[in-house]
């Protein structure tokens, strides 16, 4: 077998991950996958909170996006926790409604930037290039 | 012209608007809290220098000087006071760019007044324990004294808001070793976040200021 294949399977070797999804809704997870390849960023999603950690320590990422609404105890939950346990990846968090207040809360949760849905691409990805830079 | 006597906690207040200063002290004095108005963020700019605590609530909005405009130069003055913002136009964006700059809170009006009341208690418990028997700095500078040298630069870039491109080109390291020594100082500080960053580099560098 060609070994650049079973490389590409990514079963033994452990790859890369630019940006880490945590995003509950299926069309905009994909939509934000296929933006963020389409300009080169390696993209993995966390399922649920425990994958978000295991992720994050094995294969820490440049950046997480993570929803407000993931998991049924919210994103920000969750960013705190992370926070507490020392992860200090820098954290988008994204969210459908809950205007400023909710945007102070992601703030002071730990968050590094708070992006309102709709998301816009362009504004999406300056955000994830800011925050990586940082 | 007001004199200002700083003594202990007092809230700060700046807004361009009288009824607004007028009913945020009414409510401040009705839970015996010492309050000082200023109607121009330039005049509050000048009296900071001598305040040891408290806390500010701070409009975004006024002629002349912005809010976060003040709280950049209170910052780069040195004055390591918590920032309450309120609003009356407050939008998504500006609320995390206030956020970003350190802000304790930012509040949009109407907001009832018990809102208000408990992030001042907040605030001002945030602000005695950052201030007492300098607990806090003994404990900040502790953990600077674990940083390497080549850390220390680094820090000193990232609060100054540099980002890792400038600092990897500055000190003439590659971009993911800036990157690695920023997370160590992260670590050695415990710092949840950049903001958190600021803030303790703000307490240590007022009280050296002072001394």
């Amino acid at each position: 077998m060609d070994q650049s294949v079973a490389g590409h399977a990514g079963i033994t070797t452990p790859h890369r991950i630019d940006i880490l999804l945590a995003e509950p809704d299926e069309a905009v997870r994909d939509s934000m996958q296929v933006l963020f390849e389409t300009v080169g960023f390696a993209v993995e999603s966390a399922r649920d909170a425990g994958q978000v950690e295991a992720l994050l320590l094995q294969q820490p990422p440049r950046c997480l996006v993570m929803a407000s609404e993931f998991t049924p105890h919210g994103g920000i939950a969750l960013l705190s926790q992370l926070r507490e346990h020392g992860f200090n990846v820098p954290a988008i968090i994204t969210a459908c409604r809950g205007g400023v207040p909710l945007a102070v809360e992601a703030m002071r949760a730990g968050a590094t930037d708070f992006l309102e849905k709709p998301l816009l691409d362009a504004r999406l990805l300056l955000a994830v290039k800011r925050v990586m830079s940082q | 012209m007001q004199e200002t006597k700083i003594t202990s906690a007092t809230v700060y207040v700046v807004d361009d608007d009288e009824a607004v200063r007028d009913s945020i002290q009414l409510l401040l004095q009705s839970v015996d809290y010492a309050v000082e108005t200023f109607e121009s963020p330039l005049t509050f700019l000048k009296a900071a220098a001598a305040i040891e605590s408290g806390c500010l609530v701070l409009d975004v909005r006024m002629p002349a000087m912005s809010g976060l405009e003040l709280q950049q130069r209170l910052k780069q003055n040195g004055v390591p006071i918590p920032v309450i913002f309120i609003t009356g136009h407050g939008d998504v964006p500006m609320a995390v760019q206030a956020m970003q700059a350190g802000a304790f809170d930012f509040l949009q009006k109407p907001f009832r007044d018990q809102d208000l009341l408990d992030r001042i208690g907040e605030a001002l418990a945030w602000d005695r324990n950052r201030s007492r028997g300098g607990r806090r700095q003994d404990g900040i500078r502790a953990n600077l004294k674990l940083l390497s040298p080549r850390e220390r630069e680094v820090l000193d870039r990232v609060v100054q808001g540099q980002a890792n491109k400038v600092i990897a080109a500055d000190l003439e390291l590659s971009q993911r070793t800036v990157e690695i020594h920023r997370a160590r100082v992260m670590e050695k500080m415990q710092a949840d976040s950049l903001a958190d960053l600021v803030r303790m580099m703000l307490i240590v560098e007022s009280d050296s200021a002072n001394s």
